[in-house]
């Protein structure tokens, strides 16, 4: 099986992984919430806000992980108006995370811009008993589920919503032992 | 499909009736309100009064007005309707359609609809949505302002319009009362732009805008939108009527079935050219506004002039509104007909 990422939804910016083009991503909003997650993280929205300057107001949160800035973000964003946008650079776990939880405080794709520092810990929701496991593997690769124990093959979909890759039994048609789970 | 009934047993919104053959139906014009000078409040129902389909709010009505064929947008409530309503003002240079409305139809006369069709809905995920009207262009808002009130949407409309041509002022207030929902109207132009650019700023984060009225205005209100930091996916905004286009430069079109090259003089739409060749291409209001003659392209670059297609869809060369839509003095469209 080879993967067919043109019909992905893992976004381009967490495929590409590139931050090296770390212009200002968005020059016409009226505010900006300015995330950084890690250390190269930081460094880039540092960059950022002196390119947007003093006239936009910015409100710039920085964390080590995603856990440690969503409720900052989520409350920037609630006390925003339309016109703000949200920048946010970092690992491509946390930064998926960050992005479902700023579609779910009520921004739109287009007002959300992300750059992927690197891989990091991406999440991996399970199809089977919705556990999420934590886990520096890629896309094609098998990680053992951190609820049931199922190897769960990290499929080429994230959701928009949890911000975590689909995993689903690698072996559950094949596996000779695959009558013994079952959910 | 489930029949749904309600507490007395009575099964409601049956199917469409027979009449709907092929997406069309002829309705009886059953009242005309007059609302302002100029515009007329037409209700149209089934011959025998039995329901309608559904519509989404924000949708219009394409209706055969004597020679033409043209879209108003419905003005009732789209959930179970036996009645489709739309505001019609009275255009004197337009097309005739308004007129035939205006002077010829009378109540009891029939007239061929198709469909209603959505393409200026309510998001509905919003948390907020604010309507700006512009003259007539309140008619959409009124089909928003219905679905609103049913659902509890937060709502907010801006709505400028000439002394004389107020329209469904009282339907607006009636709609507004003990709703989350406040309106404000404007006769002065200046008073509206300063109040629009107000009400641009300090939207809470999951505001919609939506947009209607004469093309000037539209570019307005998007265009200070824009300059307030409003992204595209939050502005939506639906053109009526048309504005006269210019007669184009000649082009020709190169057929895919036959290798026939047609050409398109100056003047002469390419959907005329095409029909003029033999080619059938299914069409309504031939004013780029209903959608129905769109057509792929397989090579050279279309000169956009529709209110149909998406700014993506126009960016992406793949499709033609022939209608309205050209291109360039001498290039070649090639179209897989």
């Amino acid at each position: 099986m080879t993967t067919q990422l043109e019909y992905t939804s893992v976004p381009a910016w967490a495929r590409a992984r590139d931050d090296s083009d770390s212009v200002l991503p968005d020059d016409g909003a009226a505010a900006y919430i300015v995330a950084g997650i890690g250390e190269r993280g930081t460094e880039l929205t540092g960059r950022w806000r002196e390119a947007i300057g003093g006239s936009v107001p910015v409100t710039a949160i920085t964390g080590d992980d995603a856990d440690s800035v969503v409720a900052m973000i989520e409350s920037a964003i609630g006390a925003a108006t339309v016109g703000v946008r949200l920048l946010v650079a970092g690992p491509v776990g946390d930064c998926l995370t960050v992005r479902a939880r700023a579609l779910n405080s009520g921004l739109e794709d287009d007002e959300i811009h992300v750059v992927a520092t690197r891989q990091g810990l991406i999440r991996v929701f399970c199809a089977h008993c919705r556990a999420t496991t934590d886990t520096d593997a890629g896309i094609d690769d098998l990680v053992p589920c951190a609820g049931c124990g199922r190897d769960l093959l990290i499929y080429y979909h994230v959701s928009r919503r949890k911000g975590a890759y689909l995993g689903f039994m690698a072996d559950a048609e094949t596996a000779t032992s695959a009558t013994e789970v079952t959910t | 499909m489930t029949l749904m009934a309600d507490s007395v047993g009575v099964i409601a919104t049956p199917r469409p009736g027979p009449y709907w053959a092929g997406g069309t139906a002829t309705l009886v014009l059953r009242k005309i309100v007059d609302q302002s000078v100029g515009i007329r409040t037409f209700t149209f129902a089934a011959p025998d009064g039995s329901p309608l389909p559904a519509f989404v709010a924000g949708s219009h009505l394409v209706v055969r007005t004597g020679e033409r064929t043209n879209a108003y947008s419905l003005v009732s409530d789209g959930t179970a309707p036996s009645e489709y309503s739309i505001s019609v003002l009275r255009v004197a240079d337009g097309n005739g359609g308004s007129r035939w409305l205006h002077d010829t139809l009378t109540v009891g006369g029939t007239v061929e609809v198709m469909l209603p069709r959505s393409a200026f809905a309510p998001v509905a995920t919003a948390r907020k949505h604010l309507l700006v009207a512009g003259g007539i262009g309140i008619t959409p808002m009124i089909s928003h302002l219905r679905a609103a009130r049913r659902w509890g949407r937060l709502t907010e409309v801006l709505y400028v319009h000439r002394e004389a041509n107020a329209a469904h002022l009282d339907e607006l207030a009636q709609l507004a009362e003990g709703a989350p929902c406040t309106i404000e109207t404007f006769t002065g132009r200046d008073e509206f732009t300063a109040r629009l650019a107000l009400g641009l700023r300090g939207q809470p984060v999951g505001t919609h805008l939506y947009v209607c009225g004469p093309s000037p205005m539209i570019d307005d209100v998007v265009g200070a939108a824009e300059a307030a930091g409003w992204p595209r996916s939050r502005i939506h905004f639906e053109r009526f009527g048309t504005d006269a286009l210019d007669a184009g430069d000649p082009f020709r079109v190169r057929l895919g079935s036959d290798g026939r090259t047609l050409s398109v003089p100056s003047g002469v739409s390419m959907l005329e050219a095409l029909e003029d060749g033999g080619i059938e291409v299914r069409n309504l209001c031939r004013q780029g506004v209903c959608g129905e003659c769109r057509i792929p392209v397989t090579g050279g670059t279309p000169l956009h002039r529709d209110h149909y297609l998406s700014d993506e869809e126009k960016h992406a060369g793949t499709v033609i509104m022939p209608c309205v839509s050209r291109a360039d003095a001498g290039a070649i469209l090639e179209v897989p007909l």
